[in-house]
């Protein structure tokens, strides 16, 4: 992936953390977590999931989340690699 | 519990129907007496040859306009989304201002009365039944969603391809939300979480009587005292793409089939009936309010009609068919009459159930003649917008209380040969309306009506 579309992803990833969210900006920051940082509650990470599949066509297995917390930047590496994979 | 009140306010309306969005919307379409009605998809016919070809379908509304974000629009089941919309039409054309930041629960309550004095009341047919069917299809295609969406591209004429790829719908994958959108309460619930309102968030299931029992039960509220406000109507959205509710009442053989070609097959109290026109639904919602509560906040302005009685009762006589006993007909009566101290001649206009089945019109107009004579004037809104089921009575109760403070009953359409010698508006007609009667009768043998009072400008 170009550094041009890295930079196109993260921007989409943000415009939707910050869409669902409610976030005062539509900001990428790859060490911040969704939960602890970002503040999301439960029903607001399934939230998030629905919209990042609507955006992205992608789904979140339960078994792929690390248990250290979701950042941007896993949300970034996890969606480069299911469109990578749509592709191939 | 606070004081017993004793007045009731319709100061605001909000509709969603097949006329379009805005109770202003379904005014203009009712008193221009426009067929709403049009084709079936013809790759219904593929897998079922149907006695009725036309449809009353909804249009989406445009969700962002009403601040839903895609997010809440992934989340909220349909019916769900067109009560938001519909409550947000309601909230504003009462004049309710809005907290400028959120409840916890998201939404932005009312300024000018505390949330523990807001209630819901909400009607419904089916809820949120179509959502698991999303599942389903999640669950059956998904072994097939690449090829699907490249045959959807290469064969843009196959009607089957095309309807199994929209069935992948807008979600593809096990929808998390199905719980939440499928329970029928959800729908009271998603309303109350918009509005923070926390005095009570209920919903109604009386098949077509849904709408009108959920008015009148948040009517019997603000008298009792348990509320100030509330937002009350009926809701309903079959989401039917591919017909099978349609079909379901087509088989029943209980709507319009064909007449003289599209617009004319609906006709309700005419000797040629065949059928109720199918709507895909809709939503009516009104803000109902103790005349205390419209003096504290100065809305005098926003009343538009009074409401002063409600009864219901049940036939116990068959779960589809009409009872040709009148007795619970007018055991409804008796009771809404009793509320709001009349006789059946003060009733100037009747919104009628009207649906066109040949049983329920005979039925109903035998019911009317007996109890109020030719003096009221009777037409019929679904022969406009359709059957919207759940949602009918409400967007009824739009109408009503529209004719009344318009003074002006719209033509029931399409009734060239009536079925009885009544007062039937054959075509949109102004008259001095004090008094009007908006009632419904659903399966399962609900009967429901409520009585609405013109407003003269005396607030007390």
């Amino acid at each position: 992936m170009s550094d041009q579309s890295v930079a196109l992803l993260e921007s989409r990833i943000a415009a939707v953390v910050h869409e669902v969210l409610q976030t005062p900006t539509a900001t990428f920051n790859e060490d911040l977590l969704i939960r602890e940082d970002l503040g999301a509650d439960s029903m607001q990470v399934i939230a998030l999931m629905i919209a990042f599949d609507a955006e992205f066509d992608v789904e979140f297995n339960a078994d792929a989340i690390p248990a250290s917390g979701v950042t941007m930047g896993w949300l970034r590496d996890f969606i480069a690699t299911a469109l990578a994979e749509q592709k191939a | 519990m606070g004081k017993y009140a004793d007045r009731v306010f319709v100061t605001g309306l909000g509709a969603v129907s097949a006329a379009g969005v805005g109770a202003d919307v379904l005014w203009d379409a009712c008193v221009e007496s426009r067929s709403l009605a049009t084709d079936v998809p013809s790759r219904w016919e593929r897998y079922y040859n149907s006695t009725s070809r036309v449809w009353a379908p909804l249009v989406e509304p445009d969700y962002r306009s009403f601040g839903i974000r895609r997010s809440e629009e992934l989340l909220l089941s349909r019916p769900a989304l067109l009560g938001v919309v519909s409550t947000e039409m309601a909230s504003n054309s009462a004049g309710l201002a809005r907290a400028t930041s959120a409840t916890p629960g998201g939404g932005y309550a009312f300024t000018d009365v505390a949330p523990e004095r807001v209630g819901v009341f909400v009607g419904t047919g089916l809820g949120g039944a179509r959502s698991p069917f999303d599942n389903y299809a999640a669950h059956l295609l998904a072994g097939m969603k690449d090829t699907l969406k490249a045959l959807r591209d290469e064969r843009p004429d196959d009607l089957l391809v095309q309807e199994l790829a929209d069935a992948l719908g807008a979600h593809p994958r096990v929808n998390p939300m199905v719980i939440c959108q499928t329970m029928p309460n959800a729908l009271a619930a998603n309303i109350a979480l918009r509005i923070g309102a926390q005095a009570v968030a209920e919903t109604f299931c009386a098949a077509c009587a849904s709408g009108t029992v959920a008015i009148g039960k948040a009517y019997r509220a603000l008298l009792a005292g348990e509320v100030d406000i509330a937002l009350a109507g009926g809701i309903e959205h079959l989401s039917d793409r591919a017909g099978g509710v349609f079909m379901g009442f087509d088989r029943l053989q209980t709507l319009a089939s064909p007449f003289t070609g599209v617009g004319t097959e609906n006709r309700p109290f005419d000797a040629d009936r065949s059928g109720f026109l199918f709507s895909e639904g809709g939503a009516g919602m009104a803000v109902l309010e103790t005349g205390a509560s419209v003096k504290r906040r100065g809305a005098e302005k926003q009343i538009i009609a009074e409401l002063v009685g409600f009864g219901q009762s049940n036939d116990a006589f068959s779960i589809a068919a009409i009872s040709p006993q009148h007795n619970a007909f007018t055991q409804m009566l008796r009771a809404a009459l009793v509320d709001a101290a009349l006789t059946p001649d003060s009733i100037d206009y009747i919104n009628t159930h009207g649906t066109g089945t040949v049983l329920n019109d005979a039925t109903e107009a035998s019911f009317i003649e007996n109890t109020f004579g030719d003096k009221p004037l009777l037409n019929s809104t679904k022969s406009i917008l359709g059957h919207s089921i759940g949602a009918a009575g409400a967007l009824e109760f739009v109408v009503t209380a529209l004719s009344l403070k318009h003074q002006t009953v719209h033509a029931s359409r399409n009734l060239s040969k009536p079925i009885a010698k009544l007062n039937f508006a054959l075509e949109t007609t102004e008259a001095p309306l004090r008094y009007a009667l908006s009632q419904n009768f659903g399966f399962g043998g609900h009967n429901a009506a409520l009585v609405l009072k013109h407003y003269d400008g005396a607030l007390g």
